[in-house]
């Protein structure tokens, strides 16, 4: 669980609860509409957050919200849900309805199925059955998967061969369409066809017709794995991915891809070499002009991120730029998480500090300590760097929460393009502040190393 | 006593007072008729608006954010939130979006504030050792002066009580603590956690004055939102100055604890919005007899005269106000006819709160605009009504208006209007730019005084001559409601009054 189930105090939350967990889980089904069952702070703050970030296009999930007040509370909030669903049917024609309970609903335990079944509205309404309390984002991401496999997903009659489902998109990660878009394409030009994506980028019909896909490929462990294993057990469909890096940098990316094609009995290699030997060429010449590379190598590094995304770029980092990683926040864990790390640790023979699931007072100990050079991460660690004396300004916004940086533009992290992404990020990031600040171009060595 | 002032506002009751409209949908002249004693009887241009089932669209906050926003602005104080985490997370991120991100004040630091996450297990057994544990751990790591424990909605329903909670461990803890019950579920504004927060720091910070300063004023309810909220206060400073006053306390925005318990001793409490700032008025006068400028930060030029006539009156010092208004109207005299003149006849359309849309109505008036519809956004009592009957009075000027309209019945005007500037919330920036029509966010904090309502009038001229928002429109631009219920919010008898184009 993450988050720090035992914990009695956090002081600023690096992610929110589980009904905004299952909110994000549900968003990113196009054309349905998430109703939260609760007051109205819940829904205005959350919808905050999420457009901040990864504002909607047209056509994508709507959000409204029943506006549970102190006479619900107390005679319960039935009615209110009634008639919200019927107002929220006419005004937004949704083409189906999500129920999210927050806090108090699920507390004072109103009957919401039981509504739903006597209103049987003409389009599907679910619901799913969670508060606030119940734990982190990633309990209330996993309680909306219970829902979409266990009510949505229906059995098919027939497998479409060479097709997978991708498992463990979430709307509201941070740059999640492009990711998308990128491993959408890198699939299609090795001939695999993605038949639904779980939870968001799909439509609800899509997500119907799931278990119609050879494979099921989990791209975020932390996110996917627990769906992989649900549909295991009710469709018998077989998963791969999950003790795998995430597509991030060209090894990563590649390993992921040939571990699908072969369980597809498919011959991809080939078709990798071509793709890895396209971003070769676009990226070869930029970091090596004028000794480019020589920026990174043995660049002090702190990572916060999700377990999978940050293991995987990590890799990625140090393996084709050379970076020293000596700092990584995971802020949320997966079940394959401890094996991938030790992996990693040993593989490349790293000791950086590891801090699982930090609250802001464990990120701002842990950067004071280490002072790291630059910093990938959320708003929450870049407020922070900046505020340290000195601040540490150099700085890639790669994780939830980001509130201080739009994408407009389609450039992913993941798969082959996102090399180029992620080099033109951590290369700017590097040189803009050398080149506005009094910090000499080039790296300084430290003379205390030697007296200890 | 509380029966005594309560027996006071029996006697001096006015018509408006206490008096609400939910939802209208007219002309001026018939919704004052719906409210006898306001002398308007003529019932022209009621018009039935259709029944809503039940409202899915919110555009508010909770009462747990006016509180977690009052407390945050203050510099040593430290938030506690009981409750689950995301109760914390997302107020942070609100904060850090709306607050830190645009219009913090240059001495704010990264906010901070702790959380007793509550679980499932807490849920059940209680949250006491939770929350004992988060306020010491965050008087030990933070070391403020002031901790205030705000209950979110799971402790409420529960029923954990927590002053009890925190008698347990008062003594283990050198900051004093405070605690509120702002439970999300008890109201859509954050009107009421603005007023819980203000009246607990009143009734437990703030101490009797030893001596008076007759030369300092408080500023109360200033919103932490204001974005240029400082450039504001400057221009409100210079009018001080003119009248050789000077700041004492920030109540709260970027104030300390000390400065709060010290406030009591200025000789006037001076309003910045009256939502958050009425109420805090209020209680000071009650508890220590300050007086205060029951007029908020004027928008426009009328409101700015009639806001230094009431400081002037207040101080004894009415023929300096007439000549610092003189002054201001020599100042800007130049400047205010070439807006006029740019701005007359053009069609605007206002929504917002009470307070903020009338006096955006006076000023769009003053200006020469014509108003197409003027839209509140939930019910509108007291104050605004008696504005409302005031501008009647002042300019017979008609308008139609709406009271409580939901989001998609105001994107179904603007479709049908098409105002030439639309003044409202940043949320609906995209409600207009879809359908071409320039869009001004008035909702946190106009411009104040003569200089802003040039800015204003300004930055509207700009909006309307250069409608960057036509470049980027294309053909079959969606809608954000339902093309049937936009459509049948448009078949409703009249339902945008006689401007529809």
């Amino acid at each position: 669980m993450e988050q720090g189930c035992a914990r009695s105090v956090i002081i600023n939350p690096l992610k929110s609860c589980a009904l905004v967990g299952a909110l994000y889980g549900l968003v990113g089904i196009k054309g349905g509409l998430v109703l939260i069952n609760g007051p109205t702070g819940c829904e205005y703050m959350s919808v905050g957050n999420l457009d901040f970030q990864d504002c909607r296009g047209y056509g994508e999930a709507k959000v409204a919200c029943t506006d549970v007040g102190e006479m619900e509370a107390i005679y319960g909030g039935e009615e209110n849900l009634r008639s919200c669903l019927i107002e929220a049917r006419k005004v937004y024609q949704p083409r189906f309805i999500a129920v999210v309970n927050a806090c108090i609903i699920s507390i004072i335990g109103d009957d919401v199925e039981a509504v739903i079944n006597e209103l049987s509205l003409d389009i599907p309404v679910f619901y799913v059955d969670i508060g606030g309390f119940i734990g982190g984002m990633l309990d209330g991401y996993h309680a909306a998967a219970d829902v979409l496999v266990e009510k949505v997903m229906k059995p098919q009659e027939r497998t479409i061969s060479r097709s997978v489902n991708l498992l463990g998109f979430m709307a509201g990660s941070y740059n999640w369409t492009n990711d998308l878009r990128e491993i959408k394409q890198i699939l299609r030009r090795q001939g695999v066809r993605v038949n639904a994506v779980i939870t968001a980028g799909s439509t609800l019909r899509e997500i119907q017709q799931a278990p119609a896909a050879e494979l099921n490929v989990v791209v975020y462990d932390e996110f996917g794995t627990y769906i992989a294993q649900k549909m295991e057990k009710a469709f018998g469909i077989p998963y791969v991915g999950h003790d795998l890096y995430s597509p991030i940098g060209l090894a990563s990316t590649s390993q992921w891809l040939s571990c699908i094609t072969q369980q597809l009995r498919m011959d991809g290699q080939r078709k990798i070499e071509r793709e890895e030997k396209k971003v070769k060429e676009q990226v070869l010449p930029k970091i090596s002009s004028f000794g480019q590379v020589r920026l990174f190598r043995g660049l002090n590094t702190a990572i916060f991120a999700d377990a999978s995304m940050a293991l995987s770029l990590t890799r990625f980092l140090v393996k084709s730029l050379g970076v020293r990683p000596v700092l990584i926040g995971l802020k949320s864990v997966g079940p394959n998480t401890d094996a991938l790390l030790d992996s990693l640790l040993e593989e490349e023979n790293l000791d950086p500090l590891i801090l699982k699931t930090p609250d802001i007072l464990d990120t701002k100990r842990a950067l004071q300590e280490i002072r790291p050079e630059i910093i990938l991460g959320s708003t929450f660690e870049k407020l922070i760097a900046f505020e340290m004396e000195p601040p540490i300004q150099t700085f890639v916004h790669i994780s939830y929460p980001v509130w201080d940086y739009t994408i407009v533009a389609d450039l992913p992290f993941l798969g082959y393009k996102g090399v180029a992404t992620l080099v033109q990020e951590v290369l700017n990031a590097r040189t803009s502040v050398l080149r506005i600040s009094a910090i000499p171009y080039g790296r300084q060595w430290d003379l205390s190393r030697f007296e200890k | 006593m509380k029966e005594e002032v309560n027996s006071v506002t029996e006697e001096t009751k006015e018509w408006y007072q206490g008096e609400v409209c939910n939802r209208y949908s007219g002309d001026l002249k018939g919704l004052l008729s719906l409210f006898k004693e306001s002398g308007v009887t003529e019932k022209a241009g009621i018009r039935q608006v259709g029944e809503r089932e039940g409202s899915v669209q919110s555009l508010g906050v909770c009462p747990l954010y006016g509180a977690f926003d009052v407390v945050m602005q203050i510099r040593d104080a430290r938030t506690v939130i009981h409750g689950p985490i995301g109760c914390c997370h997302l107020q942070l991120g609100f904060h850090i979006r709306m607050v830190y991100g645009s219009s913090r004040p240059p001495d704010r630091t990264f906010p901070i504030a702790a959380c007793s996450n509550m679980q499932e297990n807490d849920i059940i057994m209680g949250g006491r050792e939770k929350l004992q544990e988060a306020i010491i751990t965050v008087d030990k790591e933070l070391k403020p002066k002031l901790i205030m424990v705000l209950g979110s909605c799971a402790p409420a329903i529960i029923g954990d009580y927590i002053p009890d909670i925190i008698k347990e461990i008062e003594k283990r803890v050198s900051a004093s603590i405070l605690w509120l019950n702002v439970q999300g579920f008890s109201g859509r504004a954050p009107y009421t956690g603005f007023q819980d927060a203000y009246s607990i720091l009143i009734d437990e910070v703030v101490e009797p004055p030893k001596e008076k300063l007759f030369d300092r004023v408080n500023i109360l309810g200033e919103k932490s939102t204001e974005a240029g909220g400082e450039v504001n206060l400057e221009v409100m400073k210079r009018y001080l100055e003119a009248f050789g006053i000077k700041i004492l306390t920030r109540f709260v925005r970027s104030t300390t604890v000390e400065q709060i318990k010290g406030m009591a001793r200025a000789r006037l409490n001076l309003i910045r919005c009256n939502e958050p700032g009425w109420f805090p008025a209020q209680r000071l006068k009650e508890k220590f007899g300050m007086d205060y400028l029951e007029y908020d930060f004027p928008f426009g030029f009328a409101e700015t005269d009639r806001w230094l006539r009431g400081l002037g009156d207040l101080l004894g010092q009415k023929r300096l106000a007439e000549q610092i208004i003189s002054e201001e109207q020599r100042r800007f005299k130049e400047r205010s006819a070439e807006v006029k003149q740019r701005l007359e006849g053009k069609r605007v359309m206002i929504t917002g709160n009470g307070g903020r849309a009338t006096s955006m109505l006076k000023l769009c008036t003053e200006l020469g605009m014509e108003i197409c519809q003027l839209v509140y956004w939930g019910p509108i009592h007291d104050r605004p009504l008696l504005e409302l009957k005031e501008y009647l009075e002042e300019t017979g000027n008609n308008i139609d208006l709406q009271v409580s309209l939901d989001f998609y019945e105001q994107e179904a005007l603007v479709k049908a209007l098409k105002p030439n500037l639309f003044l409202g919330d940043p949320a609906h920036t995209h409600l207009c730019l879809d359908k071409g029509v320039s869009v001004d966010n008035i909702h946190q904090a106009p411009q104040v005084g003569y200089p802003g309502a040039i800015n204003l009038a300004e930055r509207w001229i700009s909006a309307i001559e250069r409608p960057v928002y036509d470049g980027w429109l294309y053909k079959g631009v969606p809608l954000h409601s339902s093309q049937k219920y936009v459509n049948q919010c448009l078949k409703d008898a009249a339902f945008c009054g006689r401007h529809r184009r």
